[in-house]
């Protein structure tokens, strides 16, 4: 069923997303074109229009990052809290398995997302000067490499979980606080918000604390490891923090939807 | 005969408000049940607790022997009173939807009730009338083979030629080891389908009875009973 749920929301918001990807892609093609237009009987295309594209494409680009963050807040809040819940939760499904496919419908999307405007970067700016500027990467990889040596997969393996785990975090984060804020009689968008910022609070507590205390009991030479071990200390606490914190907010939205939801 | 539908001392409070207060009920197989009040007397209330979409503040509620959950949804074919159909896809989409989720759902009925309905099954969901939208809810929830069918103000929103199609729609799909209810306040519209009523006031049952009863004890038709026992 849990297949079935995800295949049906990547149907739902593949329709608002790739209009959009191909938008961003087309607009950097032609971009790219007027950039590379010679100048015709004096007129110089490329700098007159310069301005209105370079307002177009960042209006794109910030439009891609505000919708697909205002998708994950709609798809939950919308399909499951509004008349559409009525569909969904007489479903022959667990509302855990909702809360799954949401979570990994979005987080595709947020990757695809960072990955479009990426290329379309790609797409635009190659110049003799971002050439130059793209020598430091290689340059870095080797540092990285001389660095962590044999470690350095791992590091980098551990680095993206940490990177999927903060972004599961920060999506679980929304759908508690709108089941936190749907408990709530009345204005419950305006609840939603406030639990939003009552959870970020709380996490953020929580990981102080937790620096506080691992660091004055476990790490006091912390400045005398290597630099391996240190990024190790660093990526492993972190993976077990937005872990612990995934997993808290995860059990906390299932609970609400399993013995709280209340569709008025 | 086990009852397919049991309710013990169930009640539903919102705040200080008894929306369903007390109601104990045993609902049989191969029964057409009016579920009678009027507005704000607690048939929706009672019908979303049987669909889980609220939970219940005491009793218990039992259909096929299990709370609601993902056993019951399998075999509860709901129509709620509101339009639950996304804005996004078409009639044709949203009939494989019901087909991926629901083992008991029959296509070619659904494919059959539309013709006869005169729906376009390429038609999207969006562009239709409320009206439309309703028969269309109508159909998902009727092409399912399910045991219990849970209709919340079916005939609320269609005008009334199309009633008595709706309830011949109805009456025709449903097989004798299912059971209907029906909520509704349009009584002398259905009263000729129903099997048994239950009276629904404040939350609290007022009478629980089959049509046959009524007639033979009072001699009235269920919509005279009701405007009695409603009088305000």
């Amino acid at each position: 069923m849990l297949n079935k749920l995800f295949k049906y929301e990547i149907k739902a918001t593949a329709r608002i997303f790739i209009p959009l990807y191909i938008t961003l892609i087309i607009f950097s093609i032609i971009n790219k074109i007027f950039n590379t237009l010679p100048v015709v009987y004096g007129i110089n295309i490329n700098k007159l229009t310069g301005y209105i594209r370079l307002f177009i494409y960042f209006g794109l680009i910030v439009g891609i990052l505000v919708i697909t963050f205002v998708v994950q807040i709609q798809r939950f809040y919308k399909s499951l809290l509004c008349d559409e819940g009525y569909l969904m939760f007489t479903l022959p499904v667990k509302p855990w398995q909702h809360i799954l496919s949401k979570l990994f419908t979005s987080m595709i999307w947020i990757v695809i997302s960072l990955l479009s405007t990426v290329l379309s970067f790609l797409i635009i700016m190659p110049n003799e000067g971002f050439w130059e500027l793209m020598e430091v990467i290689p340059q870095g990889i080797s540092e990285v490499l001389r660095i962590f040596g044999s470690g350095t997969f791992l590091v980098a393996f551990e680095s993206i979980i940490v990177f999927i785990l903060c972004m599961a975090t920060g999506t679980l984060m929304i759908y508690a606080a709108i089941a936190l804020g749907h408990l709530v009689k009345k204005h419950k968008l305006l609840a939603s918000f406030g639990m939003y910022l009552g959870l970020n609070t709380g996490a953020q507590s929580i990981m102080i604390i937790f620096m506080i205390v691992a660091g004055s009991f476990y790490l006091k030479d912390f400045s005398n490891l290597s630099i391996y071990t240190q990024m190790q200390t660093i990526l492993l606490s972190s993976l077990a923090y937005f872990s612990i914190i995934a997993v808290g907010l995860f059990i906390l939205t299932k609970y609400i939807l399993d013995n709280k939801l209340n569709l008025e | 005969m086990t009852s397919l539908l049991t309710c013990r001392n169930l009640t539903k409070s919102f705040g200080a408000k008894k929306a369903i207060d007390n109601i104990s009920l045993d609902i049989g197989r191969g029964k057409i049940v009016g579920l009678l009040g009027p507005n704000g007397s607690g048939k929706t209330t009672f019908i979303k607790l049987c669909n889980n979409l609220l939970t219940p503040t005491h009793g218990e509620l039992l259909i096929g022997g299990h709370r609601p959950g993902v056993e019951t949804k399998k075999i509860v074919s709901y129509l709620p009173e509101r339009t639950y159909l996304n804005d996004w896809m078409k009639v044709s989409q949203i009939i494989d939807f019901f087909k991926d989720f629901y083992e008991d759902f029959n296509t070619e009925k659904a494919y059959d009730m539309l013709k006869r309905f005169n729906i376009d099954p390429t038609d999207k969901l969006k562009t239709m009338s409320k009206g439309t939208k309703e028969k269309v809810q109508l159909i998902l929830v009727m092409s399912r083979e399910a045991e219990l069918y849970l209709l919340d103000e079916p005939i609320g929103g269609v005008d009334p030629a199309a009633r008595d199609f709706i309830l011949e729609t109805i009456i025709s799909n449903y097989n004798e080891n299912a059971s209907i209810i029906i909520s509704t306040h349009l009584i002398s519209d259905i009263e000729k389908v129903l099997d048994e009523v239950v009276f629904i006031k404040d939350g609290q049952i007022v009478l629980s009875k089959t049509v046959d009863e009524i007639r033979d004890e009072s001699g009235k038709s269920v919509d005279a009973l009701f405007r009695e026992v409603f009088k305000c």
